[in-house]
């Protein structure tokens, strides 16, 4: 656990899953944890509600990342919240469809690069005025950006594109003292994923990985926990590989 | 808050300086009982006595098998486990390709690969299950830097051992990670760039604008040790200010 007190974080896609488990690690270590959904209302409340319950600070915020001005729109409602200062954003919200080459539509392709690159793309820009020296912007990458895991070849370039965001965003933001980082989570046991939900799936998962379990949201908070904190202010640009050891 | 490594037995190699004493001082803060080695009895004494209490210093190169053996022949005889390993003792001088001597590769392999191979398997025996080794990286492994050769070719197969060794070792539920420091500001670069210009120019590569402390790094490797990073194996963290990753 690190130390995150006094700070103020957004999670998006924080109803469920890694951005669930990344907004209660963050909470768990001090900050006031902005709990974005697109359209798990209940479960977001949920995740709020768990964070005050324990004696910390969270509030609800809503916004249609797939939507054009859904980054602005819940960059304005930050805003309103914290005001002038944003230590830690956490851009998890993501969508994946499994497809193969042929079955993949203009529209699921659309959708996978609206949601996963150009809405962590605008909000990182519409947040800049209130990112300031030490803050840090986490996001959310994959194994399966450098390597072959399921039929995601359009999932898997939207997690290439984030890399590629990592290492411009830091260059561009190192100068103010933004750092900037990724997790590569691999095979993670949530609601995103059909794949690990499969026998199939479980036995490949736990074939290319050296850690014979299968991976949780709990593996990967604290990962983001790290990154967001002071305790990583000499790591910026990298993707960090969190996925017991996959495809060495 | 609870500390991140309550209870742990530490061995960290090259201990008295630099990134290897910053480390050993971060993991006793973390509550974690810390050997450290290195070759010089005056600089471990001094280390010791920075940090004050659950410290253990032992003379020893890890170039030689023998001291290796007598170290964790201590370790065992006083703490009968270990649980962290950061095999961090490496170094060595620059030299283009056209001036590289055998005895030069020989001492940067031997400190830098050798040294560390040995202080991995023959901790072996002593490491608990669940227990994890973190190597000392560079980012001199994956970058091009003139006279560098000899030194970037053993920081890449320090790279590679992690890769390897966390599929050995998987059974055991050790896990194998290499954090790679960029241009931190020690006393080895400061061997390495006497001139202040070089010093600056150095800095002047880094997206953070400055060299790293040994701080920054112990950071991340008791990260590494800690249970945060449960799930995190045969992996590489970059910790240099961005100076290589742009």
């Amino acid at each position: 656990m690190v130390n995150l007190s006094g700070k103020t974080a957004l999670v998006t896609g924080a109803s469920r899953g890694i951005g669930r488990a990344s907004a209660l690690a963050l909470a768990q270590g001090g900050a006031q944890v902005l709990v974005h959904y697109g359209r798990g209302k209940a479960e977001a409340e949920g995740v709020a509600a768990q964070i005050r319950n324990a004696g910390g600070r969270a509030e609800v915020v809503a916004s249609d990342l797939a939507a054009p001005d859904g980054a602005h729109n819940l960059a304005r409602q930050v805003r309103g919240i914290v005001g002038d200062r944003l230590d830690i954003l956490v851009a998890n919200a993501g969508v994946a469809k499994s497809a193969n080459i042929e079955d993949t539509t203009v529209e699921d392709f659309d959708r996978l690069f609206a949601v996963n690159v150009r809405a962590p793309f605008f909000l990182v820009q519409q947040t800049l005025p209130i990112l300031g020296k030490g803050s840090s912007i986490v996001f959310v990458s994959s194994l399966a950006a450098h390597a072959v895991v399921g039929t995601i070849a359009a999932y898997a370039a939207t997690k290439g594109a984030i890399d590629t965001l990592v290492k411009h965003f830091a260059a561009a933001l190192g100068p103010r003292g933004i750092r900037v980082n990724a997790v590569a989570p691999g095979v993670v046991d949530t609601d995103m994923s059909n794949f690990i939900k499969t026998e199939a799936g479980q036995k490949y998962t736990l074939a290319m990985q050296a850690i014979q379990r299968l991976a949780r949201p709990e593996d990967i908070g604290p990962v983001v926990a790290f990154l967001a904190s002071d305790d990583a202010r000499w790591i910026t640009g990298d993707t960090v590989r969190v996925d017991g050891g996959s495809k060495l | 808050m609870s500390k991140k490594l309550e209870g742990k037995i530490a061995l960290i190699t090259g201990g008295s300086a630099g990134i290897g004493l910053a480390t050993a001082k971060e993991f006793v803060e973390e509550g974690a009982y810390v050997y450290i080695t290195g070759r010089r009895r005056p600089e471990l004494d001094a280390a010791v006595a920075s940090i004050g209490s659950n410290i253990t210093a032992i003379q020893g190169d890890v170039t030689k098998l023998a001291d290796l053996d007598r170290i964790y022949a201590q370790i065992g005889r006083e703490k009968g486990r270990l649980d962290i390993v950061f095999a961090n003792a490496g170094g060595g001088p620059l030299v283009p390709l056209g001036a590289i001597t055998e005895e030069h590769f020989d001492s940067v392999f031997n400190v830098n690969v050798k040294g560390l191979v040995f202080t991995a398997q023959k901790a072996l025996p002593l490491m608990s299950d669940g227990g994890t080794i973190i190597l000392t990286g560079s980012i001199v492994g994956i970058k091009g830097f003139p006279a560098f050769s000899i030194y970037s070719a053993a920081k890449a197969a320090v790279r590679s051992f992690a890769r390897t060794w966390t599929t050995d070792l998987k059974d055991r539920h050790i896990r194998v990670n290499v954090v790679s420091p960029g241009p931190i500001d020690t006393p080895l670069l400061n061997e390495a760039f006497a001139n202040p210009d070089d010093m600056k120019a150095l800095a002047s590569t880094v997206v953070m604008g400055r060299l790293g402390r040994p701080q920054e790094i112990a950071k991340a490797v008791v990260f590494f040790a800690s249970d945060d990073a449960s799930f995190i194996t045969g992996a590489e963290l970059f910790v240099d200010g961005g100076a290589a990753q742009v």
